[in-house]
C-alpha cells in the first residue's frame, strides 16, 4: 500500500505546483517529475489534473507562461511564478502548516 | 472566480480556437515525449515507452478533453454543440416538431399579447413622471356598494391644511361643456382642475402655460387649455392659437395653453379650465363633487400616508356626523384608481386563462418529448458509457426543448402582434378613450423580455421531466431491446398519463369559464331585446344655463323639439328621457329622494334612486310594462299636480308590504325645495348596466313638471335609424342653431359599447377555450398513437390469440377514455368553484349552468374519444404477422 503512488489530498496540487515553480521556472513535465521526486515517489501526477491545474493557476494570475527551448533543445512551455503567486504560496503554506499541526494533534490525542 | 484575466483567456481560446488547440497539442506532446525519453534511457523501446507513459499518466486524448472542458468557455462550446445536435434531432422528427412549435406558438403568442394588455392596464395606465407618487383619495359607502365617490370641497381644503404625508393636493371635476362661437357647436369633455394639478403630475403643456393659482378665484377663471386632439381637429393645429378667445357654455374664455399629444388625464379630457369656487361652495360638506389626488412627499410611503388620511377622516366623521356618517375614505394608488376594479379582475382572469393554455401546450410538448426520448434510449446509454455525466444529458435534452420553445416564441410573437391588432381595432373609439392605458398597448421591450422569460420557463417545464427520466436510463436495461416493460417505461407511462390528465382538466376549466362568460354575454344582449334597440336612435343635448334659465324656456324648447320630431317622416315616435339604460359609461347615477311622513331613521341613512325625467310615451317606446296604477300621461302638465311613477324594485325596497300608490315622494332631502310628487303607478324594472346584478330603484317624473337641462332624445324608426341623423339635426337646429347634438347612435350600439369589455373577455375566453380543447385532444391523440406503436407487439400477440378487431378497438379506447374521465373528474370541481367566483362578479352568470357543466364536458369527452378512436382504429388494423416479425 505504501509503495503504490497515492492520489493527492484534494486541493493540494495547486500549492505543490506553486512551490515547485518558486524554485525555478519549469515546464509541465518538469513540474510533475519534480513533485514526484520531492515526495520520494509518494505522489504520482496525472497529466489531466496537472494541465487543468496549470490552466486554472494561470487564469487566476498566479503563474504565467512562455515558450522556451529546453536543455535538450526542444520547445516547451515554461511556467513561472508571478508576485501574486508568491504571496499566495506563502499564505497557503502557513495555512497548511496550521491545519497539519491541528490534525496531528487530534490524531495523537489519546 | 471569474477575474478579468480569466475572462480574457477564455475569450481568447473561444475565438482563437485553432491556435490555442495547437498550443495545447504541442505542450502535451512535449510532455509525452519527455516522459518517454526518460523510459527510453532506462532501456525501453520508443513504442513501449509511449505506452508505459500513457498507462502511468493517462491518455493524451482524455487529458486534452479534460483540460478543454475545465475552462468556463467550454460551456458555450458544448452549448453550441448541444444546439447543433438538438436542431438535427428536431429536424429528424418533423411532424412532432411542427406540432410542438404550433402548440407553443399558440400558448406563447396568447401570453405575450395578454402581457402587453395587462402591462398597459395594471402597470402604467397613467404615463406621467410622478405617477408613482400620486395617491387618489376617494370616498366610499360600503353599505350601498358605492366603492368610489368624489369628496366634498370642505374635506379637500381640510386635507390641504392638515395632512403631512403629502406635499401637494390637487382636485378636479368633470364638466362637459359646449364649445360655440367658431364653427359648428361641439360638446367637449372638459375638466375643471386645480391650478397645481399639471405641475403635481409632472406634465407640461406643449405650448403656452398651465393655470396660475390666482385663476382659481371666481371671475378670473376664464382661461382654457386645449387638448392636443381638439387643437388639431377643431383648430387645424393653429400655431397662433394662444391668446385667442373661444365661447364655452356661452361665456368667453382665453386659450392659454395646448397640452402634448396623448395627454388626456383625467380620462377622457379634451380641454381643461380652472377649478374655481366661491367661499360658500368651498365650505360645503354635503355635496361631494371633487376628485382629489395627493402627491406623496419624497420618501413617504403609501401605507403611512393612507393611515394618516384615515385618522383625519375619522376626526372629520366625528366632527361632522350629519354629512360624513356611513362614508369611508379609500386612499388608493393612481394606477389602481384609473384601472377600475372589474378591468383589473378581468385582466387577471385572462392572464390566468392564457397561463392555462401555455401549461396545456407545455404538457403536450412534454408528451412528445417523452415519446421521442424513448426512441433514443440507446443514444443515451451509449453516451453514458462514453463518460457523459447525467447533467450533460439533461442539458442536451433541455437545450432541445428550449430550442422548441424559442421556435414557438418566434411564431408566437407574430401571433401576439396579430392578436393585439385584433384587440385594438375592434374597440369602438368612444369606449377606448375612457380606458386608462389603452393607447399604450403594444409589443414593447418589456413584452419581448417577458417572452424571453417564457421561452426559458416553457423549455424547462416541458423538458425537465422527460430529460430527468431519460438520463436515469440504466445501461443494462436500455440495452435490452426497447426497454419494454421495464420500471423506467412504466414510470414514463404514468408520467405521460398524468400530463394528459392535467391537460384535460385545465382545458375543462377554461372551457367552462368560457362557456359561462359567453352565455352571460348572450344573456345581456337578450335582456334588452324586448324594446328592439336596433331601431331606436339616441342622442344627447344640454341646454346652456345662460339662455334657458327659466323652466318655461326649457319646457318650450322640449315641446317644440318633440312636436317637430314626431312630425318628421320616418319617425314613428320621439320621446325624451334623462339617461337611457347602458349609457353613462356603465353605472347609472343615483340621487337621494325622500318619502313624505317617513324621515330617515338614522342620520346618514339615504334613500337613493335613478331619477328619469321622461315624456309620457317613453314607457311604450321601451316596452316597460305597467304593474299597478297608471302611466304618466300628456295631461301631467306644468300646472297639474306633480306625479311620479316608480319601478317595482323601488316599491319592493322602500314600501315593503305597503301600497305605494298615493304616497308622496320628492327628489332630494326632506327639506329640499323640490315639490312632493304623488306616486300614481308602478312599472316593471329596466336593466341598466351589466355590472349591477340587482335592479336599481327608479323614479320617473313627467318632463313638463321639471323641464331638464340635460336630456336624451329617443326616436323609434321603422328601419335603419342612422338615415335620420341629418334631418333630425336640421329640425333641432331650427329650434336652436347653437345647440350641439352629441352621442348620436342607435340604441343597440349604446348597449354593445357598454358591454364591449365583457364581450372582449367572453370572446377571448372562447378562443382560449377552443385552443385549450384542441391542444388537450392533441395530447390525447399523441399519447394514444404512441402507445399503440409501443404496444404493437402485444397487440399482435393478442390478435393471434384470437382477439377481435372490436376488442382491440375497445382496449385502446378504454385506456384513453380512462385518462379523459380522470381529467374531467379533477377539472369539474375546480371549474365549479371558478363559476361560483364568477357568478358573484357578474350579472347573469349561473353557477349551475347546465350547458357549461354538462354540455362542455361532454363535448370535451367526445373530442377526446375521437382523438382516441383514430389510433385505436390503426391498432385494430395492425397485421399480427408483421408486428410479430418485427420482433
Amino acid at each position: 500500500m505504501a509503495d503504490k503512488p497515492s492520489d493527492l489530498v484534494q486541493g493540494t496540487l495547486d500549492m505543490l505546483i506553486l512551490k515547485t515553480l518558486a524554485l525555478q521556472p519549469m515546464h509541465g513535465y518538469g513540474i510533475a517529475v519534480r513533485i514526484e521526486q520531492m515526495s520520494q515517489s509518494v505522489f504520482r501526477i496525472n497529466a489531466g489534473s496537472l494541465f487543468v491545474a496549470l490552466q486554472r493557476l494561470q487564469r487566476a494570475g498566479l503563474i504565467k507562461s512562455e515558450w522556451k527551448a529546453t536543455e535538450n533543445s526542444r520547445r516547451a512551455k515554461y511556467y513561472l511564478l508571478t508576485e501574486q503567486g508568491r504571496k499566495r504560496l506563502n499564505s497557503e503554506t502557513r495555512e497548511w502548516g496550521r491545519q497539519v499541526a491541528a490534525i496531528t494533534r487530534i490524531l495523537e490525542a489519546s | 472566480m471569474l477575474s478579468l484575466r480569466n475572462i480574457i483567456d477564455g475569450l481568447r481560446s473561444l475565438f482563437r480556437k485553432e491556435r490555442s488547440e495547437k498550443e495545447l497539442d504541442e505542450e502535451l506532446n512535449g510532455f509525452l515525449e519527455m516522459a518517454a525519453e526518460e523510459k527510453i534511457k532506462q532501456g525501453m523501446s520508443h513504442k513501449d515507452a509511449l505506452r508505459a507513459v500513457r498507462l502511468e499518466r493517462g491518455s493524451l486524448e482524455v487529458t486534452k478533453e479534460v483540460v478543454r472542458s475545465a475552462g468556463w468557455e467550454s460551456f458555450f462550446e458544448t452549448c453550441y454543440q448541444d444546439v447543433r445536435f438538438g436542431l438535427r434531432m428536431l429536424a429528424k422528427h418533423q411532424l412532432a416538431t411542427l406540432v410542438c412549435i404550433v402548440a407553443l406558438a399558440l400558448g406563447i403568442g396568447a401570453n405575450t399579447a395578454m402581457f402587453s394588455v395587462a402591462e398597459a392596464f395594471l402597470l402604467h395606465p397613467a404615463p406621467f413622471e410622478n405617477a408613482n407618487r400620486i395617491v387618489a383619495l376617494v370616498d366610499s359607502r360600503p353599505q350601498e356598494n358605492v366603492d368610489m365617490n368624489s369628496v366634498a370641497p370642505a374635506t379637500y381644503f381640510d386635507w390641504r391644511q392638515e395632512a403631512h404625508s403629502f406635499d401637494q393636493f390637487g382636485a378636479y371635476a368633470w364638466d362637459e361643456v359646449s364649445l360655440t362661437g367658431d364653427g359648428h357647436p361641439e360638446k367637449v369633455q372638459a375638466f375643471r382642475v386645480s391650478a397645481n394639478l399639471f405641475g403635481m403630475l409632472g406634465v407640461q403643456p406643449q405650448m403656452g402655460r398651465v393655470f396660475a393659482p390666482e385663476e382659481e378665484q371666481p371671475g378670473r377663471d376664464q382661461e382654457v387649455i386645449l387638448g392636443h386632439a381638439l387643437w388639431e381637429q377643431r383648430y387645424a393645429s393653429d400655431p397662433q392659437i394662444l391668446g385667442k378667445n373661444v365661447k364655452i357654455d356661452g361665456k368667453s374664455y382665453t386659450i392659454v395653453g395646448v397640452m402634448a399629444k396623448g395627454f388626456d388625464f383625467p380620462l377622457p379630457a379634451e380641454a381643461w379650465i380652472p377649478l374655481s369656487m366661491d367661499i360658500k361652495e368651498s365650505q360645503r360638506r354635503d355635496n361631494r363633487w371633487l376628485w382629489v389626488l395627493g402627491r406623496l412627499k419624497p420618501g413617504a410611503s403609501f401605507s403611512n400616508a393612507a393611515a394618516e388620511m384615515q385618522s383625519i377622516a375619522q376626526r372629520q366623521a366625528e366632527a361632522y356626523p350629519d354629512t360624513n356618517k356611513g362614508w369611508k375614505l379609500r386612499p388608493m394608488p393612481l394606477a389602481q384608481f384609473m384601472t377600475g376594479y372589474l378591468t383589473r379582475q378581468y385582466t387577471i382572469l385572462l392572464m390566468a386563462a392564457v397561463g392555462f393554455v401555455l401549461l396545456i401546450a407545455c404538457a403536450d410538448v412534454a408528451n412528445v418529448q417523452f415519446a421521442r426520448m424513448s426512441g433514443r434510449s440507446n443514444e443515451f446509454a451509449v453516451r453514458t458509457a462514453l463518460g457523459s455525466s447525467r447533467w450533460r444529458i439533461v442539458r442536451q435534452l433541455l437545450t432541445e426543448s428550449v430550442l422548441l420553445s424559442a421556435a414557438g416564441a418566434l411564431v408566437g410573437l407574430l401571433i401576439a402582434q396579430w392578436d393585439l391588432q385584433m384587440i385594438l381595432s375592434h374597440m369602438p373609439p368612444d369606449v377606448a378613450r375612457f380606458i386608462a392605458g389603452w393607447k399604450t398597448i403594444r409589443l414593447d421591450s418589456n413584452a419581448f423580455l417577458f417572452t424571453l422569460v417564457i421561452v426559458v420557463i416553457c423549455g424547462i417545464l416541458s423538458g425537465i421531466a422527460p430529460s430527468l427520466l431519460a438520463s436515469r436510463a440504466n445501461l443494462a436495461e436500455s440495452m435490452k431491446e426497447g426497454g419494454r416493460g421495464s420500471t423506467l417505461s412504466q414510470a414514463r407511462g404514468r408520467m405521460r398519463g398524468a400530463l394528459v390528465v392535467a391537460g384535460i382538466s385545465l382545458a375543462l376549466i377554461l372551457l367552462v369559464g368560457a362557456g359561462l362568460l359567453v352565455k352571460n354575454f348572450q344573456g345581456l344582449l337578450r335582456v334588452n331585446e324586448s324594446y328592439l334597440p336596433q331601431t331606436l336612435l339616441t342622442m344627447n343635448l344640454t341646454l346652456p344655463e345662460t339662455q334657458y334659465k327659466k323652466p318655461s324656456a326649457r319646457l318650450a324648447f322640449h315641446e317644440q323639439v318633440l312636436q317637430r320630431l314626431n312630425a318628421l317622416p320616418g319617425v314613428q315616435s320621439a320621446a325624451i328621457v334623462t339617461h337611457v339604460p347602458y349609457s353613462n359609461g356603465g353605472g347609472p347615477s343615483t340621487y337621494t329622494f325622500s318619502i313624505e311622513g317617513r324621515p330617515p331613521e338614522q342620520r346618514g341613512d339615504f334613500r337613493t334612486a335613478i331619477i328619469e325625467t321622461v315624456s309620457s310615451n317613453y314607457f311604450a317606446m321601451m316596452n316597460i310594462r305597467l304593474r299597478q296604477g297608471r302611466l304618466l300621461a300628456e295631461t301631467d302638465g306644468a300646472e297639474a299636480p306633480p306625479v311620479a311613477v316608480i319601478s317595482e324594485s323601488l316599491a319592493r325596497r322602500y314600501f315593503p308590504g305597503l301600497n305605494p300608490l298615493g304616497a308622496h315622494i320628492k327628489v332630494g332631502k326632506m327639506g329640499s325645495d323640490r315639490p312632493w310628487m304623488t306616486i300614481v303607478g308602478i312599472v316593471a324594472d329596466v336593466h341598466y348596466s351589466w355590472i349591477s346584478k340587482e335592479d336599481v330603484p327608479t323614479i320617473y317624473g313627467p318632463f313638463r313638471q321639471a323641464p331638464p337641462y340635460y336630456t336624451t332624445i329617443l326616436l323609434r324608426t321603422p328601419s335603419d335609424p342612422l338615415q335620420l341623423i341629418s334631418p333630425v339635426r336640421e329640425q333641432i337646429a331650427s329650434v336652436d342653431a347653437e345647440l350641439p347634438l352629441y352621442n348620436i347612435k342607435p340604441m343597440d350600439r349604446v348597449i354593445t359599447e357598454s358591454i364591449v369589455g365583457i364581450a372582449y373577455v367572453a370572446a377571448m375566453m372562447a378562443v382560449l377555450g377552443g385552443i385549450a380543447l384542441a391542444l388537450a385532444s392533441v395530447g390525447v391523440f399523441g399519447l394514444m398513437s404512441y402507445s399503440v406503436s409501443e404496444r404493437a407487439h402485444e397487440i399482435g400477440v393478442r390478435m393471434s390469440l384470437g382477439a377481435q378487431t372490436k376488442d382491440i378497438l375497445w382496449m385502446v379506447l378504454r385506456s384513453g377514455m380512462t385518462l379523459t374521465a380522470i381529467g374531467l373528474f379533477i377539472g369539474l370541481p375546480i371549474a365549479f368553484a371558478l363559476a361560483r367566483a364568477l357568478s358573484t362578479l357578474l350579472f347573469g352568470v349561473e353557477a349551475a349552468d347546465p350547458f357549461s357543466f354538462i354540455g362542455l364536458p361532454l363535448l370535451l369527452a367526445g373530442i377526446a374519444a375521437l382523438a382516441c378512436y383514430l389510433p385505436a382504429r390503426r391498432a385494430a388494423r395492425l397485421d399480427p404477422l408483421k408486428t410479430l416479425r418485427y420482433e
